[in-house]
């Protein structure tokens, strides 16, 4: 059975593949006419409803099948010029709506300029300006003694007169009063950007700097803050310092003087401090140490967190410094002693300890390990 | 089909018969076209000789898989089997993404960090993420790289209709451990913005190595600055040239750094705390960024300023407002 079934096996495959290519064959392929021409009638009825863009479609894809006919090829004509035409009318309502103040309705009729006319240069220019904020490129300037706008507009641009750019630039309402370490952006005057940048800005056009945009700014990072604050506290209550500290270091990035995250860095570097020491992970330990010590300046309100973060790492000092000791290596006892010294000389018995170190192999007599 | 039925030994016997039947079919008419064959400056229309697939045609015709995108949302709906007619559109003569009902707009989601379960608004739990990745997959959104929305901006190329792009910032490791398994899973690619001076800090941050393993596996890494400082923020007692010095190494080291161990270009910066202001933006610039992403809420159109982007940052929500929240058209009649 099987020796039988094996060749007519093969045969049934040559008979397949005769009849499914030649089946695959008979497409669109052998007789064009017909689609295309339904592309065609689809089209117009596209272009009898106003639908240009659609149409335009149609018929290339009617052309894409009968490329020759003449019908279809003067059909796309007709439409395309029909697209670029009302392309164009909708760039010049854009154009209206917009020096009219009418910023939302110029935005769509420009949008609908592009979509009829991809290719529509002043729709596309003005929908990818209109949205910038322009004048990025700006020099700094802090107010020295005794300057005025007009000096250093004179000292910029070599144009006193430029104070006026400045001041709108600045958005500063009285131009005469400018203070001492105040910042004014100096915007690079080149091609257009001048009047760009120091016109007033029209109201609701978001390319200028205006107060909206930075409140928005500012708003949005007290969000990212109060997020970062937020996990920072969660991460603490859970015990997983090493999130906490992330998160508040963040947080101190943005608010250097954030009291709360200044408080809650230091706990976690304390806590963490003494969970790493406690698992023999000593030089970590150090580092989480150290880093809450350095909050011991110009941090009024972390001062007991602080303290008890030194007592932490003293307590730890005092004590390794007896292990090693009494393990007769008073080299290294030694070294943890020093370290307590340099922070606190008056720290319990280290003075004593260091001497006895210093001078004797064998632990001293009575030491207390504490 | 019936001759097959008919002369077989039973309907193995059969199929077998037939699905080599196709595969010769395919090979005799790859060297033929491929598919009955129409083609135009602005289409190919070719009726299919045997099934195929979207990936299959796009690598063929329009020289990238990548690009399936193109021909099935040309042919809605379609399934690419043997005898259908397929248009496969040969120019991009939508790249803003422009339609009578609206613009097509992209929705950036901003993720930080992941865990089992979470309880701080920057953390999303695995579970929550899956569902939503499932979310993205089942309403058809397609992940795009940044390079992608890139060229949306410049009106150089089209993307999916239904494009979304995923953002991860600050580095934790949670993103290769958790995310990037489950963005794989489901065919997503994300763009990891990290701070150079957290790579292989702690225990939680992620490494180089992991870095490169998500760059090769498709996804892209960019900049989020080197400490995460706020770059509008002079500190106490900086002067102004200091200060000047040190946002411009924020930007040019972390570039620097980036470009170095990932063998790459980066060209994309996310704001720390999403803060810029008009001088920064000019700092960015000059460094050589094309792309500038806040936390400022909204989804891109194509007119969107690139340096000055806006994202969704995504919680653990319900999907119904999730799926609100990541519209990819904004409706307005343009006619």
């Amino acid at each position: 059975m099987k020796t039988i079934l094996r060749p007519l096996g093969i045969g049934l495959v040559m008979v397949l593949l005769a009849a499914g290519c030649a089946a695959a064959g008979q497409s669109v392929g052998e007789d064009p006419a017909g689609p295309a021409q339904a592309y065609y009638a689809e089209g117009q009825a596209q272009e009898a409803a106003g639908h240009v863009v659609e149409a335009a479609r149609m018929y290339k894809l009617a052309l894409t099948l009968t490329p020759g006919s003449s019908e279809i090829v003067s059909a796309l004509e007709h439409v395309e010029s029909r697209r670029r035409q009302m392309a164009e009318e909708r760039y010049q309502i854009g154009e209206r709506d917009y020096a009219a103040g009418r910023f939302l309705e110029s935005k769509i009729a420009y949008l609908a300029a592009l979509r009829l006319w991809p290719e529509h240069a002043g729709a596309l220019e003005r929908l990818r300006s209109r949205e910038k904020i322009t004048a990025v490129h700006q020099t700094r300037h802090v107010v020295q003694k005794g300057e005025t706008l007009t000096n250093i507009a004179e000292k910029y641009y070599g144009d006193y007169k430029k104070f006026k750019l400045l001041a709108a630039y600045n958005q500063l309402a009285d131009p005469t009063r400018i203070k001492i370490g105040q910042l004014i952006l100096i915007p690079a005057v080149g091609a257009g950007t001048a009047t760009a940048a120091g016109g007033p800005a029209p109201a609701g056009d978001d390319r200028h700097f205006t107060a909206t945009v930075e409140a928005r700014i500012f708003e949005t990072a007290q969000i990212q803050v109060a997020n970062y604050r937020n996990d920072g506290q969660e991460m603490l209550q859970a015990g997983d310092y090493e999130a906490a500290i992330v998160s508040f270091g963040k947080v101190l990035k943005a608010v250097p003087k954030d009291t709360k995250a200044r408080l809650a860095i230091v706990r976690a570097h304390d806590a963490y401090g003494r969970q790493l020491w406690d698992r023999q992970e000593i030089e970590p330990a150090r580092k989480q140490f150290q880093a809450c010590l350095a909050f011991r300046e110009g941090c009024r309100s972390c001062g007991k967190a602080v303290a008890a973060c030194e007592n932490s790492y003293k307590t730890r000092l005092y004590n390794r410094g007896i292990v090693f000791f009494k393990a007769g290596d008073a080299a290294a006892a030694l070294g943890e002693w020093e370290i307590l010294q340099a922070m606190d000389p008056g720290y319990r018995n280290v003075q004593g300890y260091i001497r006895k170190a210093k001078t004797m192999d064998a632990p001293p007599a009575g030491m207390d390990n504490q | 089909m019936a001759t097959a039925h008919a002369h077989g030994s039973g309907p193995q016997r059969g199929a077998f018969g037939l699905g080599l039947a196709l595969a010769l079919c395919l090979v005799a008419g790859a060297t033929l076209g491929g598919c009955g064959l129409y083609r135009s400056d602005d289409y190919i229309i070719c009726q299919l000789k045997s099934d195929t697939t979207s990936e299959a045609l796009a690598e063929r015709f329009l020289q990238d898989p990548r690009r399936s995108w193109v021909i099935e949302e040309a042919n809605p709906g379609a399934v690419f089997q043997k005898g259908k007619t397929v248009i496969i559109p040969l120019q991009d003569d939508n790249r803003a993404g422009l339609f009578r009902e609206g613009f097509q707009v992209v929705p950036i989601l901003c993720y930080h960090r992941f865990a089992a379960a979470c309880r701080s608004a920057l953390c999303v739990s695995e579970s929550a993420f899956r569902a939503q990745l499932a979310y993205l997959k089942e309403n058809g959104y397609r992940t795009i790289r940044l390079e992608d929305l890139y060229a949306f901006l410049s009106y150089r190329r089209a993307i999916p209709l239904r494009s979304v792009v995923i953002t991860i910032d600050d580095g934790y490791r949670s993103s290769y451990d958790t995310a990037f398994p489950l963005l794989k899973e489901y065919g997503f690619t994300a763009t990891l913005f990290i701070y150079t001076d957290f790579v292989e800090a702690t225990p939680l941050s992620i490494s180089w190595d992991q870095l490169r393993e998500m760059k090769a596996a498709g996804f892209e890494v960019a900049s989020h600055s080197v400490s995460h400082c706020d770059l509008t923020m002079r500190q106490a007692g900086e002067s102004e040239t200091a200060y000047e010095a040190r946002i411009m190494g924020e930007l040019t080291a972390s570039k620097a750094i980036l470009d170095r161990e990932l063998q790459q270009d980066t060209r994309f910066l996310a704001y720390p705390f999403s803060k810029y202001d008009r001088w920064v933006l000019g700092q960015v610039e000059a460094a050589g960024y094309d792309l500038g992403l806040t936390l400022e809420r909204g989804a891109i159109p194509f007119f969107a300023d690139p340096l000055v982007l806006k994202r969704i940052t995504v919680q653990e929500e319900g999907l119904h407002d999730f799926g609100r929240r990541i519209s990819t058209l904004t409706p307005v009649l343009l006619e």
